[in-house]
């Protein structure tokens, strides 16, 4: 077993500010206060509060007399823990095992099983630090065979920088010699007693008789220590992952560009792409959902053709649609849902190394692009439908799986083995190449119909008469027509519902 | 008038060595079209007359190509259409065809491009990416999207409005990027307007389903010929023609002069034509015997 222990020391105040980008807040005096209403004292600052002269509990009321432009948040323990929890689904995607400690504010990690994935202890903790790093959490760490001694090495780092990992389990009790007791959380009086006694660390508990401590202190005191030295079980209850992601981002001032949200939509989007990794999913949906002032909503929906959760494809998607359209509202909060999770497809790497998969991944990509900006019903693929009607004998094919579509059976065999073709013979058809969104009416003078002058038949009729069952009957006689701009038009003549000339399609 | 094209000396067929090499390779003569070592690769047109005009032989591959034709309907996409259709036999060879590749996007189209006409040409309408698009700008952004992005082989775009030079220098940066050929369908009123698209030409109808290729720009020579191409081939359309080879001929007999005339089609003609089409297969049996080219 190998535990990795992340500590937040300043998890109140990162749970603020991580809300923004660096830029707007990092100036700003702001502290987050608790404490009874009447007395509010300071809890947590950030740098420029801290730069600014003030310091954790001093009165909320003397906090603004030496700095008068302190943004003062109340705390919201129920917040902090949210904010931990989320953090640790997004770590999930790193081992399975994940315990959130809210009294301590920190999170453990157990490693060992999936270490070698990762590419050893030294590559996997570069990943973890900057997952916790990219969703504005300052955290420290801290790596012992027990999870309660990773905590303790974590917490001490405070204190002693150098000693935060220790991997093997027999030198546990020699590296957590100098660990301050004050760690522990013990009671008050059981601490202030250890410290009248002289003993702050846990070398110096060590060689004390452990009857006298049981009967002075209780089992805890003890049991802490077996458990930090891997003597006593220490079981840990695990995360278990929630079926849907739902992350929101609130901000302390209204957020006025879109550009503005760019940093936030990208914690939120790794976010997501780190809980879809921990399931082993992707997704076809996300619902972002930005909130105005007086509780008004905008809802930006986006899709791709294919699951996807690759954090920075679907930021590239939101951009297209902000590129589009400005803000309603200015933002006070930014949530993103995923509804619908799917089973993630890895990409099927091949033995020859050419750009096969990456070609096909980048075409699902491309089509969502273009459709995130221009509209889903604008990009679009055609099929053949096996009707009569010409205008039934095809129909559009938008929305998911446009990309995945197999390729058609081809009906006319090509030259062989790639050899491409010289001399084309173009496969004859009786159909356009271009037919028109709606039949023309053609204007006829002395019964010749006129397109850009007077048409000229060259072939037909061809006579389609069919559709009566469904309510849109045709009894039309199609001619292959040309004028004398040498255009070759198909028309046709409704030769049961008025005689009249339309104009459907032109060869080109 | 005719143009003498030099065949390009093929370093296969003729290796010479050291710096007679580098200069066979790299340099490019005046006064040659340029062949396949010169120019980048290409995509062959599958019109014979026409890969003759090209540098290179065809299409020119990853590049931006200016056609400029007004109207619709004179045979300007059954000059793609070989070209399309090569791509995509070209990609199933290379056993791209598992996962995509020989995909084509067209743009802005002036009709929508009908299913079974483009199943009846051979074309595999998986690969085929239709967007819909009447502003400039958002024709333009979707072109660059899908030439940079590497993943279409080809863009056919049709904007009837003036682009501005630097969106133009943007396609065709795209294109190379992107390795993707891009054609331009706009207008023949932009003839005049520079570009920077290598190759431009301008296109025109004719009678019989035949095209005239007007090359205004080429890489290598500067061009001074027009091509005519049988580009499509509609079996009426022949009949048109032969027709009207038989009536110049029987003209040309009976009057015993040689000028082409007869554009004007008199309301009887057309209505014997419309109504009369039982006697029209006895026409072209006879024709046959008699047109020069048969």
């Amino acid at each position: 077993m190998l535990w990795i222990a992340l500590h937040f020391p300043q998890l109140s105040i990162d749970c603020v500010m991580r809300g923004h980008g660096e830029s707007l807040l990092s100036n700003l005096p702001l502290a987050i206060h608790a404490g009874p209403s009447q007395r509010p004292t300071l809890h947590a600052l950030n740098t420029a509060a801290r730069e600014a002269g003030l310091k954790p509990g001093m009165a909320l009321a003397a906090a603004r007399a030496i700095c008068g432009t302190l943004t003062a948040i109340p705390r919201s323990v129920a917040k902090e823990e949210e904010c931990l929890q989320r953090l640790a689904i997004q770590l999930a995607q790193y081992t399975p095992s994940v315990s959130v400690d809210a009294v301590s504010q920190s999170i453990v990690l157990e490693v060992a099983s999936s270490m070698k994935l990762f590419g050893g202890i030294g590559a996997l903790l570069g990943e973890v630090r900057r997952t916790v790093r990219s969703q504005g959490y300052q955290g420290l760490v801290g790596i012992a065979p027990t999870p309660l001694a990773a905590q303790l090495l974590a917490r001490a780092t405070q204190y002693h920088p150098a000693t935060r990992m220790c991997r093997d389990a027999t030198q546990l009790t020699e590296r957590l010699a100098d660990v301050p007791l004050a760690l522990f959380g013990w009671s008050y009086d059981t601490l202030n007693t250890l410290a009248t006694l002289g003993l702050t660390r846990i070398k110096d508990l060590m060689p004390m008789p452990r009857r006298g401590l049981q009967q002075r202190f209780g089992d805890s005191v003890l049991n802490d220590l077996d458990r930090a030295r891997g003597l006593l079980g220490d079981p840990r209850l695990y995360i278990s992952l929630p079926e849907r992601f739902s992350s929101n981002r609130e901000f302390v001032f209204e957020v006025h560009e879109s550009e503005r949200l760019m940093p936030v939509a990208d914690g939120l989007f790794q976010e997501m792409e780190g809980f879809l990794r921990a399931r082993g999913a992707a997704t076809q949906t996300v619902v972002v959902t930005l909130k105005h002032a007086r509780n008004a909503h905008t809802h930006i929906t986006l899709g791709t053709r294919e699951p996807a959760r690759h954090a920075g494809h679907w930021l590239r998607l939101l951009r297209e649609k902000f590129a589009r359209a400005e803000l309603a509202a200015p933002v006070v909060e930014m949530t993103l849902r995923v509804e619908q999770l799917r089973p993630y497809l890895a990409e099927t790497h091949s033995l020859l190394r050419n750009a096969v998969s990456t070609r096909q991944d980048s075409a699902a990509n491309l089509v969502d692009r273009l459709a995130a900006r221009l509209g889903e019903k604008a990009v679009y693929q055609i099929e053949v439908e096996s009707d009569h009607r010409p205008e039934f004998a095809w129909r559009k094919q938008t929305g998911a799986g446009l990309t995945q579509r197999p390729p058609a059976r081809q009906r006319y065999s090509r030259t062989d083995s790639g050899q491409t073709r010289s001399s084309t013979k173009m496969p004859t058809s009786n159909r356009p190449a271009w037919i028109l969104r709606e039949p023309r009416a053609l204007v006829g003078m002395n019964d010749i119909p006129q397109y850009h002058g007077a048409l000229t038949l060259l072939a037909g009729p061809e006579r389609i008469e069919t559709g009566w069952w469904d309510g849109k009957p045709v009894a039309r006689d199609y001619f292959v027509a040309q004028n004398p701009q040498h255009e070759v038009c198909w028309i046709y003549r409704d030769y049961r519902f008025g005689r009249k000339w339309y104009l459907h399609g032109l060869f080109a | 008038m005719s143009v003498a094209i030099k065949p390009a000396i093929s370093p296969a067929r003729h290796r010479p060595s050291g710096l007679a090499q580098l200069t066979e390779l790299a340099v490019f003569r005046v006064g040659e079209l340029g062949g396949a070592s010169t120019a980048p690769s290409v995509i062959d047109s599958g019109f014979a007359g026409l890969n003759r005009e090209l540098a290179g032989g065809g299409w020119p591959r990853g590049e931006l190509t200016e056609i400029l034709c007004d109207g619709v309907g004179m045979g300007e996409l059954a000059l793609l259409l070989p070209a399309m259709l090569n791509l995509q036999a070209a990609n199933t060879a290379a056993l791209a065809n598992l996962a995509g590749g020989g995909g084509c996007v067209w743009i802005g189209a002036p009709h929508l491009p009908y299913a079974p006409a483009l199943r009846d040409a051979g074309m595999d309408l998986t690969k085929v990416f239709i967007i819909d698009s009447t502003r400039t700008e958002d024709s333009l952004w979707a072109a660059e999207q899908s030439l940079a992005s590497g993943a279409m082989d080809s863009v056919s775009m049709w904007i009837n409005g003036a682009i501005a030079d630097t969106s133009l220098r943007r396609l065709k940066h795209a294109a190379m990027s992107g390795g993707a050929t891009c054609w331009l369908m706009r207008p023949t009123l932009f003839a005049r307007h520079a570009s920077p698209a290598p190759l431009r030409m301008m296109l025109k109808g004719e009678a019989g389903g035949e095209l005239t290729i007007n090359l205004i720009k080429r890489r290598g020579l500067p061009p001074n010929k027009t091509i005519s191409l049988q580009s499509r081939s509609l079996p009426c359309l022949a009949r048109k023609r032969l027709q009207e080879q038989q009536q110049r001929i029987t003209q040309n007999i009976a009057q015993g002069i040689t000028t082409q005339t007869s554009t004007s089609t008199p309301l009887r003609d057309w209505l014997g034509r419309t109504f009369g089409q039982a006697a029209l297969p006895a026409t072209p049996v006879r024709s046959r015997s008699m047109s020069p080219d048969r």
